[in-house]
């Protein structure tokens, strides 16, 4: 080869090896949380509805570099009764609520679910801790816990709390001596215990952004003397909002049954709470995640995704787009670049007014 | 304190000169090791969200490495006699059953510190080849090495991974660990017994000051600490080492 011919070759070389950079592949965190927040029926007709789902995705890494274009590239809707179309996405923030106090309720599983042997660890635990201590010294919290006795609910420390460390040794003291839970064929007063709680709440937390957050691990509970509606209405009159983590970790509830599930999406729609089933209720690792940003969706002006779905009725749902219509589906949220895929479910519930 | 080591060293001061002098120089180790340690709650939390209920403390047997060995050095008289050193000490404390539902390994901690122990000793029988001696006197902890153990003898032996299964227990024992002061004085006593140049004692130690870096009044914090220890020595002493003069050759001349 002649030596002018390599002089070229190596000009070539030297413009064209620095233009090549390495295929930029984005890792998306390997754990993630996501749940829906909010679902608002907008319009509705027996040929058509639309409807508005506010969700969140968290990152275990705690930083949400997830972009817009991550999730709206990869979001989908999986329903077995409609089909629909998604359109309208966009990023939102919640509106702004301002200081809150979170009174805690836990099932008897509290300290079973999730229960890691090998280490030795409750994730209902790490979960509750973990919130208490993100929570913020102008924020205030406390637990409690109900169980089949009388009366069914514990409620612990002396009131809310925004010093979070004084809960430790007595979370730490209640799951680190269990007792054995009720079997799922044995029901508990749920009802009862949340207006017990409601009133304790209403006669001990102050503020206009007061919480109860369930923790609920079973899917059948005792009624007698309560019905959903009185319960509704009363937490919507007291401005208590009522969010629910449904957490089916365990064998504590009966399988496919989700004819109870409605109440939980009926409080959080009418009083501005919101219902989040974890996904990965064996290791609890969603709990971890969503624990440490729970306290922002009770602040408000979190930063959380809107997509609107048009649905189009068929089958059973033909002409039955009237008030007081309840149903629970799921769209399917894919996140997907690079080497990383994760799919999720987030069930939500659609209510007619 | 302060009077506690005044008093000690006026003992040392009037004592030892009266009775005639000798130092011996030796090394020590310690095969065995009972240590126990309670808490002022029941229950720990660590900075990882976790919580473990904390047993009922109880001597628990360790056997350490080589590297539980050092140096010392010893002043006697005829009965009385004052020792001090410096050790290479690992300090290994169990203290919680490691699953709260079946009888699972118990959960330990541990670090390395520098021992200086400085006690009196009286010695019965001191003419005879077997002695009898009871000590009492203080220990020092200084310092805190979390891992790795590095004995006069012998390079890097860590004898306690094993226990340690998941880097869930490597931090709660690092925890643990930083929760500890870095200088605690113990107090000690025990019993032993002395043949030719070799010596076993029988230790007892007890925490005289505060375990704690910093109290934490929502955290279980140290409470006792007793460790026992059995220790081994071997001493020489400068004047056996001196060549005794040949008296048949003496005369001779």
């Amino acid at each position: 080869m002649k030596t002018g011919s390599c002089k070229y070759i190596y000009i070539l070389l030297l413009v064209f090896i620095p233009a090549c950079k390495p295929v930029q592949t984005q890792w998306i965190p390997s754990a993630f949380s996501c749940g829906v927040l909010s679902t608002q029926v907008e319009a509705y007709s027996n040929k058509e509805m639309t409807l508005k789902i506010r969700f969140f995705v968290l990152d275990k890494e705690e930083s949400d570099q997830l972009t817009k274009r991550d999730v709206e590239n990869n979001l989908s809707l999986y329903s077995s009764d409609v089909d629909g179309v998604l359109t309208d996405f966009k990023e939102v923030n919640t509106s702004a609520a301002g200081m809150y106090s979170c009174t805690v309720l836990l099932d008897d599983v509290y300290n079973i679910i999730n229960f890691d042997y090998f280490r030795n660890y409750s994730s209902t635990e790490i979960f509750l801790r973990k919130f208490f201590k993100n929570m913020g010294e102008k924020n205030s919290v406390r637990f409690s816990i109900f169980k089949n006795q009388n009366p069914p609910v514990t409620v612990y420390g002396k009131g809310v709390t925004n010093n979070a460390r004084e809960m430790d040794l007595l979370l730490a003291d209640l799951l680190n001596n269990p007792v054995e839970p009720a079997s799922k064929f044995h029901p508990l007063p749920l009802l009862q215990s949340i207006d017990a709680l409601l009133d304790t709440i209403n006669s001990s937390a102050s503020g206009n952004n007061r919480n109860l957050l369930l923790v609920y691990s079973r899917n059948s509970f005792i009624k007698t003397g309560f019905t959903k509606e009185s319960i509704i209405v009363k937490a919507k009159n007291l401005g208590i909002k009522v969010s629910t983590i449904i957490d089916y970790g365990g064998e504590y509830h009966i399988d496919y049954d989700l004819s109870n599930e409605d109440i939980f999406y009926k409080l959080a729609y009418e009083t501005g709470g919101f219902v989040y089933k974890n996904n990965d209720a064996l290791s609890g690792e969603d709990m971890y995640i969503l624990s440490s940003q729970l306290g922002n969706i009770f602040e408000g002006n979190f930063k959380c995704y809107e997509t609107t779905w048009k649905i189009t009725p068929s089958g059973s749902w033909t002409n039955a787009f009237q008030p007081g219509f309840f149903t629970q589906g799921d769209i399917e949220v894919e996140l997907q670049t690079g080497y990383d895929k994760k799919a999720f479910n987030l069930p939500f519930g659609i209510i007619i007014k | 304190m302060r009077r506690v080591v005044i008093i000690l060293i006026s003992i040392l001061i009037y004592y030892i000169p009266a009775f005639g002098q000798s130092f011996e120089f030796g090394i020590q180790y310690i095969p065995l090791q009972f240590s126990m340690i309670s808490f002022d709650q029941d229950n720990i939390i660590f900075d990882d969200y976790t919580s473990l209920k904390i047993t009922e403390p109880s001597f628990k047997l360790s056997v350490p490495s080589l590297s539980n060995s050092g140096l010392f050095v010893r002043y006697t008289s005829r009965h009385l006699s004052v020792q001090s050193g410096l050790n290479f000490y690992n300090n290994v404390y169990y203290y919680s059953n490691k699953s709260t539902y079946t009888n699972g390994t118990f959960v330990s901690f541990f670090y390395s510190s520098i021992d200086m122990p400085v006690y009196l000793a009286y010695t019965f029988r001191s003419d005879e080849i077997l002695k009898f001696r009871i000590l009492g006197g203080i220990n020092s902890k200084m310092f805190k090495f979390r891992r790795n153990y590095y004995s006069v003898f012998t390079k890097n032996f860590d004898y306690v991974n094993y226990l340690e299964e998941t880097p869930a227990d490597k931090h709660k024992r690092d925890f643990l660990v930083e929760k500890l002061n870095s200088f605690i004085i113990y107090s000690r006593a025990g019993v032993g017994i002395q043949f030719y140049n070799f010596t076993v004692d029988l230790c007892i130690d007890k925490n005289l000051t505060d375990m704690n870096k910093k109290f934490d009044k929502y955290n279980a914090n140290f409470k006792d600490s007793y460790l026992i220890n059995l220790i081994l020595s071997f001493h020489i002493a400068p004047k056996d080492l001196k060549q005794k003069p040949n008296k048949d050759k003496i005369k001779k001349e």
